[in-house]
């Protein structure tokens, strides 16, 4: 049985131009302008237990108003939902007690409290029992190399600090479903590496269900192997990345190294050349029958060394927004 | 009921050790307590140094009744004011997703998160006033007295904290104000003078649609005895229809809480 299960759903925002000031918002109360962004429309998609989906998409493309309708923070506006068996916006404590949302953007850690004491709320919360508490906060604190930050006030920390705490209080409850809505931004290159790593290990280590949006294709190649893209509150791709680089790119990129010099015009019509030397050429050839072409450049010139490459995912994903930003 | 008393303690506990960090602050908040509650006693003894009673409250009994109110003040500064004034905020910047997606009810979390400690403190001269006034009036302490009196008191808190909460509410509709305090500050001032020296309409407006008035007067007249036991019913019932109510503004508010973008 699905872990998370999705139908229909969608999230229509209805707000009001207002200026600001208690008479104006008194006013804005019998005469409004509205105004409504059909932020999701309609999405469907099934989570099972233990994967690590990736979910991504341009800016303002609802991404996390998605997350925030499976966390219960916001209500559908139609459309159905169940995480671990509840929906999500009744909100039982049942539910809250088994699943995290991590927000980049926003802290959930007490500001000016050492990171400790939001820890010991947590505990509180989500009724942890003591010793399963001490045993996790060693765990993650040990996997996150996070010791000496626990006694500092939280707007001491550096970002990287902070998401790693802000990580480990969302983790002390053993949530089975855990949402990272950017988890990596801001972070700087190693930070980002560290996090990357965390997320994959515990996702192996725990058989968590993760659903991840970020906007750094190294996070997504390094972690999803499954990615859902969503523009404009559309679902247009929901499979393995692989998969997508096939929807997408028509070609593959082949590099070749000669035995001895060749002419463009002994390469053959089929191969789009997009740089070349005597001695070295890389071409773009149809995916479709790329075996068959490849064995006929193979048997045709004199090839020392060959390889067939995919386009690289970033640039993919890139074609995806740019050929979908397109008005049809 | 016994995980939530433990968490509010917990809920303190944070707070004490936060104030400790800020001590200048805690002074600062101590010391305009203290100067707003002189004010107040001084603007009584001037009053009453030109007419015998007010509304047929003797100067004693007034004192007794700004005792009480600056109690109830002071307590509801110490556990709601921080709440609250965070509330249109927490709003406005989505503050508010991380009570919703936690296993504790939202609203206790939401409204009972933070204390002012030092409100505490400045309950000490409001004491003093009570005991002075008692003197004055030469009336003892029994155990009926003070029992009932911290009853009442208790109940004039939550009938604060219902209609504090219910203006903070307003939040929900009118996004981009922070006026709302201020609201509330005004309208419990009303409560610092004797009930009788409000006429018809604003009277009856402060006893039955925002009930502020009685929150005060009951404990008073409960203990200086002149209170009918309707007047403590009225307020029982008062409460109770506060807190359902306010409950079910606080849903609907929920259902139309959008967050904020990222
Ligand atoms: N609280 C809100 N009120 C009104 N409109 C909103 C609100 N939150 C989001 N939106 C709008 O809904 C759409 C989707 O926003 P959402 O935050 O879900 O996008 P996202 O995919 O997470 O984008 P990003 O990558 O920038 O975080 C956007 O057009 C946004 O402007
Ligand atoms: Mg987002």
């Amino acid at each position: 049985m699905p872990i998370i299960e999705v139908r229909d759903l969608s999230k229509t925002y209805t707000y009001h131009r207002k200026a600001p000031g208690l008479w104006n918002s008194v006013k804005s109360l019998f005469k409004r302008q509205t105004l409504t962004t059909e932020a999701v429309k309609r999405v469907s998609f099934t989570v099972e237990a233990g994967e690590l989906v990736g979910f991504l998409g341009p800016n303002g493309a609802g991404k996390t108003t998605t997350l925030k309708m499976l966390a219960g923070i916001l209500y559908p506006t139609t459309g159905e939902a169940r995480v671990l068996g509840y929906v999500p916006w009744e909100r039982k404590a049942a539910y809250q007690k088994q699943f995290s949302i991590v927000m980049g953007q926003k802290n959930q850690l007490w500001w000016d409290l050492p990171a400790m004491e939001s820890f010991l709320l947590n505990k509180e919360i989500y009724e942890i029992p003591e010793p399963q508490f001490k045993e996790t906060l060693n765990e993650l604190t040990e996997l996150l190399d996070l010791h000496e930050v626990l006694d500092v006030q939280v707007r001491k920390l550096s970002l990287g600090q902070r998401m790693k705490a802000e990580l480990t209080a969302a983790l002390l409850h053993r949530p089975k479903v855990l949402f990272l809505d950017e988890p990596t931004i801001g972070l700087d290159v190693v930070a980002q590496q560290k996090m990357r790593e965390f997320i994959k290990a515990y996702n192996q280590q725990q058989k968590t269900t993760i659903m991840l949006t970020s906007h750094y294709m190294e996070d997504v190649a390094a972690l999803a192997q499954r990615v859902i893209i969503i523009d404009r509150g559309i679902i247009f791709y929901d499979g393995p990345l692989t998969g997508l680089a096939a929807k997408v790119h028509e070609h593959k990129t082949v590099r070749m190294t000669f035995t001895k010099p060749v002419a463009a015009t002994d390469l053959p019509a089929f191969a789009h050349i997009i740089e070349r030397t005597p001695t070295t050429a890389t071409v773009r050839i149809p995916r479709k029958d790329s075996a068959r072409r490849t064995a006929e450049m193979l048997k045709t010139l004199p090839i020392d060394d060959i390889t067939i490459e995919e386009e690289p995912i970033d640039d993919v994903i890139r074609q995806v927004f740019l050929n979908h930003a397109q008005p049809a | 009921m016994q995980r939530y008393i433990r968490l509010f303690f917990r809920y303190l506990s944070t707070d004490i050790i936060r104030e400790a960090e800020f001590r200048g602050g805690f002074f600062l908040l101590l010391v305009s307590n203290l100067i707003e509650f002189t004010v107040t006693v001084a603007f009584f003894s001037l009053l009453y140094g030109s007419v015998p009673t007010v509304g047929g409250w003797s100067y004693p009994e007034a004192l007794f009744l700004v005792a009480t109110y600056s109690i109830i003040g002071n307590l509801s500064g110490a556990f709601f004011l921080r709440n609250f004034a965070r509330f249109s905020e927490y709003i406005r910047t989505g503050l508010l997703d991380t009570f919703l997606t936690k296993p504790v009810d939202a609203q206790f979390a939401a409204t009972l998160r933070y204390h002012a400690i030092s409100n505490l403190i400045s309950l000490l001269p409001s004491v003093a006033l009570l005991m002075i006034s008692l003197h004055r009036l030469g009336l003892t302490i029994t155990v009926v007295n003070a029992v009932g009196y911290v009853l009442l008191l208790v109940l004039g808190l939550i009938i604060v904290y219902c209609l504090w909460f219910a203006i903070s509410l307003l939040a929900f509709w009118l996004t981009q104000i922070n006026e709302l305090q201020e609201l509330w500050f005004s309208l419990y001032d009303f409560a610092r003078y004797p009930p009788p020296i409000y006429d018809g309409g604003v009277r009856i407006l402060f006893t039955f649609v925002i009930p502020v008035l009685t929150v005060v007067a009951v404990p008073t007249e409960f203990f200086l005895e002149h209170t009918q036991p309707a007047a403590i019913g009225y307020n029982v019932a008062i409460a109770a229809t506060l807190l359902i109510v306010t409950r079910l503004l606080w849903k609907v508010g929920l259902r139309r809480y959008a967050s904020a973008s990222s």
